[in-house]
């Protein structure tokens, strides 16, 4: 602190902590405006957990206090990372890496705002899985059946007559048991433009979810995480 | 020596602590964020409905700030763990307290002493109300130092599930230090939570059975130019001549109560007392400015 703030006493220290309180709202309307623009260009949606109302309502409802990722007995939930979407960073996704929903609703019923409610149709319907035609084992060649042999909902995973699966959309809740199981890593060699699973679970509002059947791995990354315009649903 | 800062990482770290502990163990407690009374408005304006089961948190959280005052601010908020174990002021840092205060060296140390900025404040609120207003999303939360430091301990516990480390472990950590130790006076006029904790503190004031720092006037050797409890003061508070405006910013610290070498600080109501106290101060100091 020099001498002159010092000497000039509280008419500056109040002036002072009117620029700074200035500057944060400047900086509050300008995130605000940009966050604006990133959703309006991005139309980003990601998969959410199990009761949120759609991807605008639960932004505008989530204050990111964490329970649902703590809540999660299977570590599924966990925050969004910071991102070009940084209107999202610490909101809830779900990954199935380690694990798959068998819809205990502990994320649902730790959230003390609404953002994730039992109402909500995702409650008992998280997303759909697609099959990724190039990076599915079966696909090429016969023999894997492993998704089909996993899914615990009757009939909403089917083998074609060459062995390939198809996933009846309007049945699959997007558990993530298929992705989580998927050995297609394991059996395939490497290829970095392929997707790593050969299936995966994708948010219903998504581009990804729109395109009918099984989907390729550039389909996949170009549309999972944008919004179709129609809505699958 | 700094007993009482070192009891205050210590409260404030285990808050850090358990819960990180309760996100191992699926323990849905939450993180301070889900008992923020700005949060609470902020989602009450994006959303267009009051999230009622926040509320019963948010109460508590202000009941406590009414009845033991900005100890929130000193004792739990990642904030000041960050300044007491960073040094963020100038006589604050882990060794010890070697600096001196704005008004250290006048007659009245408070004099020169600036006051919490509940105006700012209050703007800021009243800004990022609109914005959240308009732009349907909690946009304060996205640079809260309180979400930053849980943000960045959720980042740790992420990246134990997915192994990709995210951008916010370095991101955020640099806007907390940006926000902490460049824009030091970003407690005092800018946190939107202040606001609150400032007009809880003012009501507060009135009532003179709640607790607050006195001074034993008969020990105290202020008048013999010791200005150890202004000098230990986050807030720069002089305990001996502060009037009852001085001490709404007191965040019972208790660094002063510690450091003084009478023994003549301690914490207590005292009906009555109060507020001729206050009227002497602000009479003697007024003599001392002329």
């Amino acid at each position: 602190m020099s001498a002159a703030d010092a000497g000039s006493g509280s008419a500056s220290v109040t002036r002072r902590q009117f620029c700074l309180a200035g500057g944060a709202a400047a900086v509050l309307v300008g995130l605000g405006a940009a966050g604006c623009a990133v959703r309006e260009s991005a139309h980003a949606v990601y998969l959410r957990p199990p009761g949120a109302e759609s991807e605008s309502a639960l932004l505008a409802r989530c204050d990111r206090c964490q329970r649902c990722v703590q809540a999660c007995p299977y570590g599924l939930v966990q925050p969004r990372p910071l991102g070009l979407d940084f209107p999202v960073v610490g909101t809830p996704e779900v990954i199935y890496k380690h694990g798959y929903c068998d819809f205990c609703m502990k994320c649902v019923e730790a959230c003390p705002t609404g953002a994730l409610t039992m109402d909500a149709p995702s409650a008992s319907d998280i997303g759909v899985a697609k099959v990724i035609s190039d990076a599915c084992v079966a696909w090429d060649w016969q023999g894997c059946t492993i998704c089909a042999d996993v899914c615990p909902v009757e009939g909403v995973i089917t083998l074609d007559e060459r062995g390939r699966p198809h996933v009846d959309e309007a049945a699959c809740d997007g558990c993530g048991l298929c992705e989580m199981e998927c050995p297609a890593p394991s059996l395939r060699a490497y290829d970095a433009s392929a997707a790593e699973k050969g299936i995966y679970v994708v948010s219903r509002e998504s581009q990804a979810a729109a395109l009918p059947g099984a989907i390729t791995s550039d389909e996949l990354a170009a549309g999972r995480n944008v919004r179709s315009e129609g809505g699958a649903l | 020596m700094n007993k009482m800062r070192y009891l205050r990482i210590g409260v404030a770290a285990a808050v850090l602590v358990a819960v990180f502990a309760c996100t191992f163990a699926h323990v849905p407690v939450g993180t301070l964020c889900a008992l923020c009374p700005v949060g609470f408005a902020e989602l009450t304006v994006a959303s267009g409905a009051p999230p009622w089961e926040l509320l019963p948190g948010v109460l508590v959280i202000l009941a406590v700030v009414f009845l033991l005052g900005r100890a929130f601010c000193s004792w739990l908020c990642p904030t000041s763990l960050l300044r007491n174990i960073f040094g963020g002021r100038t006589p604050h840092g882990l060794t010890g307290c070697t600096g001196a205060c704005a008004g250290c060296g006048t007659a009245d140390p408070n004099e020169e002493r600036q006051h919490s900025g509940m105006a700012a404040q209050g703007i800021v609120l009243a800004v990022l109300l609109v914005v959240s207003l308009i732009v349907h999303f909690p946009v304060f939360c996205l640079i809260c130092p309180i979400g930053l430091a849980f943000g960045t301990l959720f980042a740790v516990s992420r990246m134990f599930v997915t192994w990709q480390p995210g951008w916010e472990l370095i991101v955020f950590p640099a806007m907390l230090a940006l926000e902490l130790f460049v824009l030091r006076k970003w407690c005092t006029a800018i946190c939107p939570l202040g606001f609150f904790f400032s007009v809880l503190a003012k009501a507060r004031a009135k009532v003179s059975v709640l607790p607050r720092v006195r001074v034993d006037e008969r020990t105290c050797r202020h008048g013999e130019g010791c200005e150890v409890c202004a000098i230990t003061c986050p807030e720069d508070i002089c305990a001996a001549t502060a009037n009852a405006r001085d001490l709404e910013d007191c965040t019972f610290c208790l660094d002063c109560r510690e450091h003084c070498p009478a023994s003549a600080i301690t914490l207590g109501g005292s009906p009555g007392q109060k507020g001729s106290q206050g009227v002497a101060q602000e009479g003697t100091r007024r003599a001392s400015a002329r």
